[in-house]
């Protein structure tokens, strides 16, 4: 578009023609706008994004449309209106054509579960998109559009990101506009871009942001590994993300062992907190009026969370700042810290529980304990694309940068497509490749 | 060690004070969630923590002060 290779309108309508062709069998959109995308691209400022489609995640109110939450109806009181993250959007010029799907309440990572109905893989339909922003992921990766908003409260951009092949960054917490936001209120969790590469996710990143995220050169930068993250994963994915380590070390990038203390348990002083904060299980009478017309596994969850005795929340508390801690002291002697995004690839929808060497086991209880480190501690966090498993599926690499270093994930990410000639980064799923361009 | 018929007892009743029911299929997966993330939840209470006092406030933002006692000797 900037090339002034590209007429507005023109890509406005094969976009649009492109998700009816390509969205069906995967879900990953769940609401197209054709009238009011071209009243915001006759509208569309000269900005960095002018003209260029975007779809945003089912957590932000548009003029026109109140966020769901992927459930029956946000139930945290947010109507239509110009969300913060819209508002920049529109400024930059771009044109929100499409609201994605996700894990109903943002309460999972694989996707499969949502009140619009689950999430599929551009790389296999069958197969989980992630969550909790896996519609985000999915059109991404099934050129739908350049770039997606996505929201991440425990790896919930990395996540599907990791599974679908795409690049995605979940900012340093705290820096977005949070009106209009369903999660807003989220000590956990906050937004960043999905897209196909980290050019464009510096760009969209940019907008989200209002401000540059300005690059860096990656080399000479030491690559912190904490061994523990590295434990009990899919051997596909280990060789993968060990091999995309090694191409770093080769491409001018050190190494060095590291340990985060108390990230034993960032299982639970993850997945409860944000499922705390996630929905509103503080007030029972809610969680009375709003669980009849929620999926049978998250009224499960909320009444299960609704149980939680309260000295856990001080314990949580307490490990959060142990984390929290040890990673600012790890990020004294290293500048990213690298492990994969998931342990597996993506899960089957009709059955989402991955093999790993240790046993089988629900998706999303493999994903937390790897995507809750970056949002107990806060800092930036990325996944991006480093492999295919043998039956063709994406595997994500994950680095983490240090509080307000967002631009660094993204070097790193940029100096990893150069050495692998961006052959990840390029590489195009199989729905994508069969249907017309 | 809670047996499966306690646990199912402390859920009920402790919705129940609420005025939330749980029909049996949403007590089968709050079973099942147990089983999962209980023994996580049972490692944290377990856990000694005593020497880590929590931020106070808590600024995910940035970088946490070394401990609360330095936070405390600022001025």
């Amino acid at each position: 578009m900037a090339a002034g290779e590209l007429d507005a309108t023109e890509l406005l309508e094969a976009t649009l023609a492109r998700i009816a062709e390509r969205n069906p069998p995967l879900n990953a959109i769940v609401d197209q706008f054709a009238s009011e995308s071209v009243g915001m691209l006759a509208e569309a400022p000269d900005g960095p994004l002018h003209g260029v489609p975007v779809a945003i995640k089912d957590q932000f109110a548009l003029p026109w449309r109140a966020p769901r939450d992927g459930a029956y109806a946000n139930p945290f009181g947010v109507g239509p209106g110009a969300s913060g993250i819209f508002r920049r959007l529109r400024d930059a010029g771009a044109v929100v054509v499409a609201v994605t799907n996700m894990h109903e309440f943002g309460l999972g990572t694989t996707g499969h579960i949502s009140a619009y109905g689950p999430v599929g893989n551009p790389w296999d339909p069958a197969r989980c998109g992630g969550g909790s922003s896996g519609g985000s992921g999915s059109a991404v990766s099934a050129r739908m559009v350049a770039g997606a908003v996505g929201t991440d409260g425990g790896g919930s951009i990395r996540i599907p990101s990791g599974y679908c092949g795409a690049t995605g960054l979940k900012f340093t917490w705290g820096q977005i506009p949070v009106d209009g936001f369903t999660h807003g209120h989220l000590t956990y969790g906050t937004a960043g871009p999905i897209c196909r590469d980290a050019a464009d996710a510096r760009l969209l990143g940019e907008v989200l942001l209002s401000r540059p995220l300005e690059a860096g050169s990656a080399s000479g930068l030491r690559i912190g590994i904490p061994r523990a993250q590295w434990n009990d994963l899919d051997p596909e994915v280990e060789r993968a993300c060990q091999d995309a380590i090694d191409l770093l070390r080769g491409g001018g990038l050190e190494t060095r062992e590291i340990s985060i203390a108390g990230s034993e348990h960032t299982t639970i002083a993850t997945a409860l907190p944000v499922g705390m904060e996630s929905i509103p299980s503080s007030k029972p009478e809610l969680v009375a009026e709003i669980t009849p017309h929620l999926s049978l596994l998250v009224r499960a969850l909320l009444k299960y969370q609704l149980m939680t005795p309260a000295p856990a929340i001080f314990q949580i508390e307490r490990v959060r700042t142990k984390i929290r801690r040890s990673v600012a002291e790890a990020f004294e002697q290293v500048d990213v810290l690298a492990f994969p995004s998931t342990a597996a690839p993506a899960p089957p929808i009709e059955n989402p529980t991955v093999s790993l060497p240790s046993g089988d086991y629900p998706a999303d209880y493999t994903n937390i304990p790897l995507g809750g480190i970056a949002n107990t501690a806060g800092v930036p966090a990325g996944s991006i694309p480093c492999g295919h498993s043998s039956n063709g599926l994406p595997i994500g690499l994950q680095l983490l940068a240090p509080w307000g270093d967002d631009a660094r994930v993204l070097d790193v990410a940029e100096h990893f497509e150069q050495l692998s000639e961006r052959r990840y980064v390029e590489a195009v799923p199989p729905i994508a490749a069969t249907t017309a361009a | 060690m809670q047996s499966e018929e306690q646990f199912e007892i402390f859920v009920r009743a402790g919705l129940a004070r609420f005025g939330i029911e749980v029909e049996e299929a949403e007590m089968q997966v709050i079973r099942f969630a147990d089983q999962v993330y209980g023994p996580h939840l049972d490692a944290l209470m377990a856990a000694d923590l005593s020497d880590v006092e929590p931020e106070t406030p808590l600024d995910p933002a940035r970088a946490p002060l070394p401990s609360f006692s330095a936070e405390r000797g600022r001025t």
